[in-house]
């Protein structure tokens, strides 16, 4: 969907995703009416609305970055809030994302922010994972980072990390290979998309994500098998010497796990 | 008593604490493991500018090893699990100031780890990658696969042999033990000065001599 809507279009859109008018104002911290009066054009949003609706129309993903539980250190146990200090600030991600999207940066939230999105429970068990995928031809994304005070090391390298709080939590980039590029062309990732992203991932987390996805997407073996070999079929596995790169996309290591899923 | 040759690291205070923990904690689990990356080269005789410490490990001692830095306070993070694992610590002042630990699957690297010699890294033991094996490590980067590495890597691989640090035959072994013809070919053309024109560098040449 192209930049620009008009607002009313933009609430349309989400509305038929099925938000409701009353959730968007709490999840976005307006008074109480305030979309249904821009819905019947009697308020006129700022740009900065604007510029959120816009993003939630386009990376749905994002969602959980825009509200206060988006955290590096773990949503924590109810009641215990972790301590600020290891938490990636809300409201940096939510300027993050909003300047991303004004860059035009390429980019999904994987990871933890994909299963939210998703409607995936965490795996019990595993460590909180906050990243991105960024196209590698947007690396302006790390100056949108350092530009909003964060700290971004490893500049040139397949994932760069970015600090927001000098000592606190990290967030990072990764900038995936070739064979993965086609997400990007995609407003937001499917559930199918993103379970092929964890099966390629060498991570052991990966698995236990691909597993959350399937059993709560009710995904069989046998329609991630095709869309597998649709989509990756052609890719070639890297060359073993390259075991970190390996890491990212390992077709072989996929075909293995899917094959295992019930 | 032998002297170990010695390593004086100009980094981050905080990063050579760090440092000597993990050191210490991988004696302890008698893990294989050595210094890699630019502070290898510096300890072989080759200076360049770095804000990190790259280690190899053997992925055996993996989870408890991090389990060991983490009760100790080292703050160790998942870049790309199960290789590359990350410490930034706490109190560094320098933002890129970290130590990446890489546990490496297969290859020249874990040929390295076998090999690693140990030196006197800012007054601790440690053990460091051999320079050959450095080398071929950087010959192994496929441009085709990941290009901005790869010019990384053959600049690095261009001051190395300007300085005389790059022993071909030594190398061309490593790289016949690890089957990588392509790697080799890029030796070739590292040592013919080949390569060089790929930096838009031209390779340094012999004074002529002046006797007539």
């Amino acid at each position: 969907m192209p930049m620009g809507l008009a607002p009313i279009d933009l609430i349309g859109a989400l509305v038929s995703r099925g938000d409701t008018l009353a959730g968007l104002e709490r999840l976005l911290q307006l008074s109480p009416g305030y979309l249904s009066k821009v819905r019947r054009q009697r308020a006129a949003p700022s740009p900065q609305l604007v510029a959120l609706l816009d993003l939630l129309v386009q990376h749905p993903e994002v969602r959980a970055a825009l509200v206060a539980r988006a955290s590096a250190s773990g949503a924590g146990t109810p009641g215990r809030p972790q301590p600020r200090a290891r938490a990636v600030p809300s409201s940096f991600l939510r300027k993050l994302v909003l300047a991303w999207r004004a860059s035009q940066v390429r980019f999904h939230a994987v990871d933890d922010l994909l299963l939210e999105a998703l409607g995936v429970p965490r795996p019990k068990g595993l460590e909180p994972s906050l990243r991105f995928l960024v196209h590698p031809r947007d690396r302006h994304a790390l100056t949108c980072a350092r530009t909003l005070g964060a700290e971004v090391a490893m500049a040139s390298s397949r994932a760069s990390i970015c600090t927001p709080v000098p000592g606190g939590a990290s967030v990072i980039f990764v900038f995936p290979l070739e064979p993965v590029h086609h997400l990007f062309a995609k407003p937001s990732l499917s559930a199918i998309d993103a379970a092929l992203y964890f099966a390629l991932q060498a991570d052991e987390d990966a698995e236990a994500r691909l597993r959350a996805i399937t059993q709560t997407h009710a995904l069989r073996r046998a329609k991630l098998q095709k869309s597998f070999a649709d989509t990756y079929g052609a890719a070639r596995p890297l060359p073993r010497g390259e075991w970190l790169l390996r890491a990212t996309f390992d077709p072989d290591l996929a075909r293995e796990r899917i094959a295992k899923l019930p | 008593m032998t002297t170990l040759p010695a390593v004086k690291l100009h980094l981050d205070p905080a990063l050579k604490k760090a440092l000597r923990v993990c050191a210490e904690e991988l004696d302890k689990l008698d893990a294989d493991w050595a210094i890699a990356g630019a502070t290898a080269m510096q300890a072989h005789g080759y200076t360049r500018a770095t804000h990190d410490i790259d280690v190899f490990i053997g992925d055996d001692v993996r989870t408890e090893l991090i389990a060991r830095l983490r009760t100790r306070g080292v703050p160790v993070n998942p870049v790309f699990k199960p290789y590359h694992y990350r410490i930034d610590p706490v109190a560094r002042k320098d933002p890129e100031a970290s130590i990446d630990l890489l546990f490496p699957a297969l290859g020249v690297e874990s040929l390295g780890l076998l090999a690693a010699t140990r030196m006197l890294v800012d007054g601790t033991a440690m053990p460091v990658l051999p320079i050959h094996h450095i080398v071929a490590l950087k010959l192994i980067t496929d441009p085709s696969i990941d290009s901005s590495r790869y010019i990384r890597d053959l600049a690095d691989l261009i001051a190395l042999r300007d300085r005389g640090l790059v022993d071909s035959e030594r190398v061309r072994q490593i790289l016949e033990d690890v089957r990588d013809a392509d790697a080799r070919a890029r030796l070739s053309d590292l040592a013919a000065g080949t390569l060089d024109q790929q930096l838009g560098v031209r390779p340094m040449r012999k004074k002529r001599s002046t006797k007539p």
